[in-house]
């Protein structure tokens, strides 16, 4: 009888508890939804106000959806701050590192943007958007070997894919690699015929 | 000036769902295109738009910086290029555009004091990686004539028994300045003036009166100045200017009657220091100057307050308002004065600008130009005015020529207090002046 009595107990406290959490997911669900039509509409303090009612520190989610409210707002730091804590949580999550670049960007932080496209490349060194954006950044410096590289290994994967190829070329024709930059920019004008910097790279090839 | 690569965000953009409202990546978007449409204008009206929605960010603070100083308009530039430096202090491509926009707004100073900070190659492509050790030299010459017809006969109805009166005929002055850069946003200037100026001179001593229609001093003078910039948008200017004046000295009496006076010299000892505070604000810089100065048997405080303003944002227009307060006082009297210098520029061609101005109120025994100038005659100017004209020939020599009409006056100065003024003697001064300067 006794036991029965624990047991009674023991069962009412664990569906008592599951009921909430189902409650807790409940209203979770809800806060995104809001937000995310808040989001559509520009209302980017009701949107962060949203998930802010639901926040949990530990809540990769929460946090990976402030991170991306508080940019498209301009709180750049604040944006940060939210992407940090995913990353912190799932440190081996590329998304929040994406995510990462964006604020960084925006505040003029090349080296930290670097940074997270480097962390992501270590992850996953196949990740084509990693290194084509990386490539974008080392050629915008005028280090055209490392950007030779970033993209060479996102045209192995994509052969065909213009912006990569175009990029490639430009490269090529940065490093003197004449033939090579020649053939790139061919392969862009078959994507793209009459494509305008296709065309402009192949008259300093000639 | 070159335009670098900006990658923007646009190269990162995400596909927003639905209508895209006003965000980091819209803007982005837009500013971007209307850069590399060349779009200044509009460029800043979004820009603008951007920033009163609360949206700030390195580079839409960068194009808007660009757009502005395309435009010409270098005080708006500089506004948005501090703003982009607060982001990154780093970028060489904001701190290259910002070092550009303060030298062509005529902040030499707060230019060479960021050129400290660069990197070896930024110094390099600026200019920056050696200092000569001159790096301006002018050079002035002006000459005075005046139409001053004075005679004795000016001088039959001084009932004081002891004075004396000067009237300006004519004057030459050569001045000879150099610029030292002693360190990046510190310069020290110092100059040399020579005058020769001829006055009719009247004296009486004890009821003996005595003439000199050549009456010639020999006038050397020195300053010394530094200026520095200091925290963000101040400037501080100190120094001191010496006057030796070699002068006739009156011969023994003849008598009763007017006698010719015998040459010979007496030499006055005349000083002046001051002080600047400079604070300049986006398209008006104000100046507020602190004189101490000891000429012709006075002491003098002055204090100036210069406002200049820059309407475009660059020198194509420019206005200078000075108004002077002078306290003066010795043992006899004392005395308070105020004069107001406007002037007006203008650029009119590509090397070429032109100022016209005017000076109201008596000028005497006063400094100008934060301290580089003296106004020690013993007459009074009553009213000023005149024109210059700049003309810049090539990167290093600007040439520089002034015509200025001025109403004098002198009065008679007794040597024990008196409470009229006594025989006042009024005419014209014309002034002209040419000069070079070198910047090296």
């Amino acid at each position: 009888m006794e036991i029965l009595k624990k047991l009674i107990a023991t069962s009412f406290i664990t569906i008592l508890f599951l009921s909430f959490q189902a409650r807790g997911q409940e209203n979770v669900i809800a806060a995104f939804k809001d937000s995310y039509a808040f989001e559509k509409d520009g209302e980017y303090a009701k949107a962060i106000e949203k998930i802010k009612s639901v926040y949990e520190v530990d809540s990769y989610e929460a946090n990976l959806r402030l991170g991306w409210l508080n940019y498209l707002s301009g709180q750049f730091y604040e944006s940060i701050g939210f992407y940090s804590k995913a990353i912190s949580i799932y440190p081996y999550a590329i998304e929040a590192r994406f995510g990462m670049a964006y604020p960084a960007y925006a505040l003029g932080k090349i080296d930290d943007v670097m940074t997270q496209y480097l962390k992501i490349i270590e992850i996953d060194p196949q990740n084509t958007l990693a290194n084509y954006r990386l490539g974008l950044i080392y050629y915008g410096k005028g280090n055209y070997e490392k950007a030779e590289a970033c993209f060479e290994k996102v045209v192995n994967l994509y052969p065909f894919d213009y912006d990569s190829l175009l990029m490639f070329a430009w490269t090529k024709l940065k490093l003197q690699k004449f033939r090579e930059a020649k053939v790139l920019f061919n392969k862009v004008l078959i994507y793209n015929p009459g494509d305008a910097s296709a065309t402009e790279g192949l008259q300093y090839v000639k | 000036m070159y335009k670098a690569l900006i990658i923007s965000i646009i190269l990162f953009s995400l596909k927003l769902q639905g209508q895209n409202p006003d965000n980091v990546i819209t803007i982005d978007q837009k500013t971007y295109a209307l850069y590399l449409d060349e779009d200044w204008e509009q460029l800043l009206v979004e820009g603008k738009k951007a920033l009163d929605n609360g949206f700030d960010f390195f580079y839409l603070r960068v194009r808007m910086g660009i757009a502005a100083f395309e435009m010409h308009n270098y005080h708006l530039a500089i506004q948005h290029f501090e703003k982009a430096r607060k982001f990154n202090l780093e970028s060489e491509l904001v701190n290259e555009y910002l070092y550009y926009a303060y030298l062509y707004s005529g902040q030499y100073l707060k230019a060479k004091k960021m050129s400290r900070n660069f990197s070896e190659f930024l110094k390099s492509k600026t200019g920056n990686d050696t200092i000569p050790f001159i790096t301006e030299a002018d050079f002035f010459f002006n000459y005075h004539l005046s139409d001053d017809t004075t005679t004795s006969e000016n001088f039959l109805f001084i009932p004081i028994e002891n004075g004396d009166q000067f009237t300006t005929k004519n004057h030459r002055l050569i001045l000879l300045k150099l610029q030292h850069d002693v360190f990046p946003g510190i310069v020290i200037q110092h100059g040399f003036t020579n005058i020769s100026h001829q006055s009719f001179a009247y004296e009486k001593k004890d009821t003996t009166a005595r003439f000199n229609d050549k009456y010639v001093s020999q006038i050397n003078q020195y300053f010394l100045t530094m200026s520095a910039a200091i925290q963000y948008h101040w400037q501080i200017r100190f120094g001191f200017h010496y006057i030796h004046i070699k002068s006739p000295l009156d011969p023994e009496s003849t008598g009763m009657n007017p006698g010719r006076m015998r040459p010979s010299s007496v030499i006055n000892h005349q000083f002046s220091t001051f002080f600047t505070l400079q604070r300049s604000f986006p398209y008006v810089h104000t100046n507020l100057s602190f004189y101490y100065s000891t000429l012709n048997n006075f002491r003098q405080i002055q204090t100036d307050l210069l406002v200049s303003t820059y309407p475009f944002g660059n020198l194509n227009l420019y206005s200078n308002t000075n108004l002077t307060t002078i306290f003066e006082y010795n043992s006899m009297s004392q005395s308070n004065r105020v004069s107001l210098y406007q002037d007006l520029g203008v650029k009119l061609f590509k090397n070429t600008w032109l100022e016209g101005f005017v000076n109201l109120g008596e000028v005497k025994n006063q400094m100008a130009a934060m301290g580089e100038i003296v106004y020690n005659s013993d007459n009074s100017y009553d009213f000023q005015v005149g024109s210059r004209i700049f003309v810049m020939l090539g990167q290093h020599m600007k040439i520089f020529s002034e015509y200025k009409y001025i109403d004098a006056h002198s009065v008679f100065n007794p040597k024990t207090e008196q409470p009229n003024i006594l025989n006042p003697i009024y005419y014209n001064i014309h002034s002209l002046t040419g000069g070079i300067q070198w910047k090296f």
